[in-house]
């Protein structure tokens, strides 16, 4: 039925622009086209819009009520043996029952009481599809009427285009500012539960993660330990393996575009390190543990050290190199933002283009270059799939590359794929983690931030 | 100083006798400058003086910026930039290959239109040519070479007590007279001005201009101009450039009040430009 009405409201809004747009014409044919206030197609837009956006609201209120008000008609007009004594649970078993005898799909002899309110069910919902269609046309044709009026050859209509679009600008950022609230506030409410199963200094300082605790009596598990230190050491460990690989490598990348390549060479580059920024994670992942795990397994056993299958090493190096082009690219930009003048003024001071990029160049655009390096930290710590792949389970609280570590996100994922349940702390852990990586890196964040935009104040 | 890897003598003078004439230090002959396929210079040949000031003026996009930035080689940056013909210091090709660009440039020192002190303190800045030359050999060695270059910058005694400020916090003319004190700090020669006055207020100009009248008797000076006024207050030789061609150069007062040239005289009388 939706689709149907979506379908109209589109066309009705076509058939409203060019009525408008015809009547913005016909003033602009009549008077002196200067007098008019607003372009033609202006006068179609305001048109447009008073059909098709009460009438979109109108059919979106309408999805969003309609079940739930059909359903408490059919409720209430159930008779009383069946509805006396039933609690939320028994109705909707009993409401979705005689939603599908209604749509014909019989499980089971219905009662004569349920097949007969399948059919007043079915009756309701042909008179709501002709109702909705009925009520959103005449919503559309008032909209027409009304705006069409309106329309006069001084009439404000591109102020009043404008006006909407501002609004409809706020929405969609506001969209992204509501999701981002409601995650937050999931994450701490969930938390906030973990946390009365298990006290805070247990989970920050304990040393024993074990949360593969039983969520039915008759299974074995472990007893549940949820010291989350070793987790967050082996997010450490990591990151500081990504960090040193791609600090040094995007920084030097970086000079060596701005200063030293050709043009030729910058144009080739440039576009495949962005290439490397948009390989899946999940690709890097199987790099990670068919290709530089086996690498450094066998690596340390030529030299006689003790390497188990799935090294921090291996994670850390594979996500070093994924994070490259963020370092790079947003130190490129940070040292093309240095005003030429000061290159300039270096090198005619008898400067190499070494000298210049040492001592003037990058303590320049050092803020904007920590700014991107914070950025890549955060990227690190909340990378996934890598660490999944190639990191391993075990959470031992150990700083040897060469082991397997776990680190915040794998816990996460381990913690909530398969047989989960709600008020266990296993499953709460894995929000109280989340919250933590979000306060990590959201603080990261704001540090990058900051860093950036007193860098930009220098030069205004 | 050694500009070259080999010892000096294997290096002969070029041009003509003229160019040779003993106290000229920068002498050019038919330098043509191209930014790919334009060509912003046609055939410059001049010579500039010893330990006096020669202003090029012109209307913008006359070529004289480029002229300029050809005696220290800064065009060397510009990628697309080509040059032909030659140019002299002390007789000694510049555009040998042979030649060591950082040498030159230290001693070819450069003010640039729009002051640009590097985001470091005052000190930094005037030490930035001797410390990245060697050029003192400790520590009182270099306070004592960024005093007296700041002094002579006209700068001490408004920055002596903020040394180790930024100096991007200095006004205007303080920061192009900070400038003019990191191009002296390293002892050059020569030292190019691309219209170091077009970004000051009046007042500023003015310190400026006395500042290149002071530093005419240790340097030989070419200043890039707009303002006709400053090239008559501040310079003895003036060469007027107008569409990439040297129209005409000689002694500033011939310039202004004598001009050979019919464009120069329009020039100079403000009839184009």
């Amino acid at each position: 039925m939706f689709s149907y009405l979506f379908l109209t409201i589109i066309v009705m809004s076509a058939v409203a622009f060019f009525v408008g747009q015809a009547t913005g014409k016909r003033f602009a044919a009549v008077g002196d086209a200067p007098d008019m206030h607003s372009l033609p197609s202006y006068h179609g837009a305001y048109v447009a819009v008073w059909v098709g956006i009460p009438s979109l609201v109108l059919v979106l209120l309408w999805a969003l009520f309609q079940s739930s008000v059909i359903d408490s008609l059919l409720w209430s007009s159930l008779p009383d043996h069946l509805t006396s004594g039933a609690d939320a649970a028994n109705r909707s078993l009993l409401l979705s029952e005689i939603r599908n005898v209604a749509e014909g799909r019989i499980f089971s002899e219905p009662t004569p009481e349920v097949l007969a309110a399948a059919e007043r069910l079915n009756g309701w919902q042909a008179i709501v599809r002709i109702a909705g269609f009925v009520v959103v046309l005449a919503l559309m044709v008032a909209g027409l009427f009304f705006a069409r009026a309106r329309l006069a050859p001084r009439f404000r209509a591109r102020n009043s285009v404008e006006r909407f679009l501002d609004g409809f600008m706020v929405l969609c950022a506001l969209a992204a500012i509501v999701t981002t609230i409601g995650i937050v506030v999931s994450l701490v409410y969930e938390a906030w539960a973990f946390f009365k199963l298990v006290p805070p200094q247990d989970f920050f300082f304990g040393t024993k993660w074990e949360p593969q605790i039983a969520i039915r009596a008759d299974q074995i598990a472990g007893q549940g330990a949820f010291g989350a230190l070793p987790v967050f050491l082996g997010t450490l460990v990591i990151s500081v393996i990504a960090m040193l690989v791609a600090i040094p490598t995007g920084i030097y990348t970086a000079i060596y575009l701005n200063e030293y390549a050709s043009k030729r060479v910058r144009q080739t580059v440039k576009p495949m390190l962005e290439i490397l920024a948009g390989v899946p994670t999940v690709v890097y992942g199987f790099f990670a543990v068919l290709t530089v795990a086996p690498a450094i397994r066998e690596a340390g056993g030529l030299l006689g050290l003790a390497t188990s299958p799935n090294s921090a090493l291996a994670a850390g190096l594979v996500m070093g190199t994924m994070i490259i082009p963020f370092v790079s690219s947003l130190s490129d930009d940070a040292l093309n933002a240095v005003p030429r003048s000061m290159r300039d003024g270096s090198l005619a001071m008898g400067a190499t283009p070494g000298e210049t990029m040492l001592r003037v160049m990058l303590p320049a655009a050092l803020p904007g270059i920590m700014g991107g390096v914070l950025l890549a930290l955060s990227r690190a710590i909340g990378e996934t799939m890598i660490v999944v792949m190639a990191a391993g389970l075990i959470a031992s609280l150990n700083v040897n590359p060469l082991d397997s570590v776990t680190t915040v996100t794998v816990q996460i994922v381990t913690l909530l794929t398969g047989d989960t349940e709600f008020d266990s702390p296993k499953t709460l852990a894995a929000f109280a983690l989340g919250l933590v990586l979000f306060l990590v890196t959201l603080g990261l964040n704001v540090i990058a931030l900051g860093i950036v935009r007193r860098y930009r104040e220098q030069y205004e | 100083m050694g500009m070259l890897a080999d010892p000096m003598e294997k290096v002969k003078p070029v041009g003509d006798a003229r160019a040779a004439s003993g106290s000229n230090k920068v002498s050019t002959r038919d330098v043509s400058v191209f930014y790919g396929e334009k060509q912003a210079l046609f055939d410059v040949s001049v010579d500039i003086p010893a330990n006096q000031v020669t202003a090029f003026i012109g209307p913008s996009g006359c070529g004289k910026s480029t002229f300029l930035r050809c005696i220290n080689r800064m065009n060397d940056t510009i990628p697309i930039a080509r040059m032909t013909g030659a140019i002299t210091l002390d007789e000694i090709d510049i555009y040998d290959p042979r030649i060591d660009v950082v040498e030159l440039r230290a001693r070819v020192g450069m003010v640039f239109q729009k002051p640009n002190p590097f985001p470091k303190s005052i000190f930094e800045n005037v030490a930035y040519g001797p410390k990245i030359h060697g050029m003192t050999r400790n520590k009182s060695e270099l306070e004592a070479l960024v005093t007296s270059s700041l002094k002579r910058a006209g700068l001490w005694n408004e920055v002596k007590d903020r040394l180790h400020e930024p100096g991007t916090g200095l006004s205007g003319g303080q920061q192009q007279r900070l400038c003019i004190a990191r191009a002296i700090a390293t002892r050059p020669e020569v030292v190019l001005m691309d219209e170091p006055c077009s970004a000051l207020d009046p007042i500023a100009t003015a310190i400026v201009e006395e500042l290149i009248d002071e530093l005419r008797s240790n340097y030989t000076i070419i200043i890039v101009t707009h303002s006709m006024q400053q090239a008559a207050r501040v310079s003895q030789k003036t060469a007027f450039f107008h569409l990439g061609k040297l129209i005409e150069h000689g002694r500033t007062e011939d310039i202004f009040s004598n001009p050979r040239e019919k464009q120069t005289e329009d020039y100079i009388t403000g009839k184009i430009g």
